[in-house]
């Protein structure tokens, strides 16, 4: 997965407690300026309840929340230490190399 | 809710069954929410990913089943277009006729293109029987058989249309053969295609009554045709598109209600592999013929033959690229 890829950013919205659709949206705009649209919005989720990382709560059929599962949660969790450590190891080349 | 704009509409209609069915509702809601600027190409490429690689949790079919019943409909859309857009790419090819120079090109391309689609025809004709009995058989024991209704309409509209075609191939034997009595011959089958084999264009003609007429303009012009002939042929043509819509769409429908067996669908799975070859080696041979014309003569200025040859390689692709997920998804499970 990559940092911006929609799958990353659903379980990153998700992790503050369970959210629908327009939600996820909201927070994922607010939080990385990218705005998915509901034909990868919904094709993420799909992908996503498909390896068991997330999961529908019982709702509205138009406004159904979805949460994070444990499998979802260590998932979320390696990604983003892999993230924390290229970030940090990148950020540091930098400030060594004075670029 | 707010009414979305039919665009919209459509494409959501385009989605896979399965897919409507679990994330329908709250995808017209979020569209609702956000509004609809900038999402129909976010839709379109949604409907191709979601037909090629289906991915569904929660309740409902397994991932097989529904990787399965994905590629059966994914094959038979594709067939369904490439029998319409065969009878284009007929008109094509030879309407106006190939210069002679080409015609070397235009026969041996043609005759691998013709044979290719008997074969398919044949087999496709083969599976459609088998896949028939087993949906009937399985709808009967599971007492939904009300779920087949949406095969009566396709049937009713298929026959409704070859009976619109048989009167009109009369009507146009009766005007050409008191104008060329040697050569017109019921439904365009002359000497030659009786005396070989059956083949598959001879199908593809008298599916087509236009791309016959036109062909035979070599010998009867134009004005020796009832002009209200070529209106009722114009009519016809134009009815094949709701055919081809309900074509592509009713066994697909009926396929999601009467859920196979398991055995039953991986049979059908498998034996799809010789329409998606069929396809295949049609979509390279109009590829390739389509490049070679275009760098060769200006046959094809408005680019039709161009279009409807890229039209039948994705349509091929897509086909070709979920019949192999399928097979990786009957491989794994069976290993």
């Amino acid at each position: 997965m990559a940092a911006l890829d929609p799958q990353t950013l659903i379980l990153n919205a998700l992790a503050s407690g369970p959210k629908h659709g327009y939600a996820m949206t909201q927070d994922i705009a607010e939080v990385s300026g990218v705005r998915l649209g509901p034909g990868t919005l919904y094709g993420a989720i799909a992908r996503l309840e498909g390896k068991g990382y997330i999961r529908a709560l019982p709702g509205d059929d138009r406004r159904r929340p979805y949460e994070l599962t444990a499998a979802g949660v260590a998932e979320l969790q390696a990604e983003l230490t892999r993230m924390k450590r290229v970030a940090s190891t990148g950020l540091g080349r930098l400030a060594a190399g004075g670029a | 809710m707010t009414r979305l704009p039919r665009r919209i509409r459509l494409l959501l209609a385009c989605y896979p069954p399965s897919f409507k069915d679990r994330y329908g509702d709250e995808q017209r809601s979020l569209l609702a929410d956000l509004g609809t600027d900038g999402t129909t190409v976010d839709l379109a490429t949604g409907v191709v990913k979601a037909w090629l690689r289906p991915a569904l949790g929660g309740p409902g079919p397994s991932w097989p089943t529904l990787r399965m019943t994905s590629t059966l409909s994914t094959v038979w859309v594709a067939w369904v277009a490439a029998f319409f857009g065969g009878l284009a790419w007929n008109r094509l090819v030879n309407d106006p006729p190939i210069p002679a120079t080409y015609s070397d090109v235009g026969g041996t391309l043609n005759r691998i293109v013709q044979d290719a689609w008997s074969v398919g025809v044949g087999v496709i004709a083969l599976l459609v029987t088998v896949a028939f009995v087993l949906v009937v058989r399985q709808a009967r024991s599971s007492g939904v058989a009300g779920s087949l209704k949406p095969l009566g309409l396709f049937f009713a509209y298929a026959v409704s249309m070859a009976v619109a075609l048989w009167v009109l191939a009369l009507i146009r034997y009766t005007a050409l053969a008191r104008e060329v009595r040697s050569s017109a011959v019921p439904l365009g089958l002359d000497g030659s295609p009786l005396a070989t084999p059956p083949r598959g264009w001879m199908l593809v003609k008298t599916a087509a009554p236009s791309v016959d007429l036109t062909q035979r303009s070599v010998m009867v012009t134009y004005e020796r045709i009832y002009p209200w002939y070529l209106v009722a042929v114009g009519i016809w043509v134009l009815a094949l598109i709701p055919l081809a819509v309900i074509g592509a769409r009713q066994p697909i429908l009926v396929l999601r209600k009467v859920r196979l067996t398991a055995a039953a669908l991986r049979v059908l799975t498998w034996a799809a592999g010789a329409p998606v070859v069929t396809l295949c080696v049609m979509a390279i041979s109009a590829v390739w013929f389509t490049v070679y014309q275009g760098t060769t003569s200006t046959l094809d200025p408005p680019g039709l033959l161009l279009c409807a040859s890229i039209g039948l390689a994705i349509s091929s692709l897509m086909a070709a690229v979920s019949y192999a997920r399928s097979v990786r998804a009957m491989t794994a499970t069976t290993r």
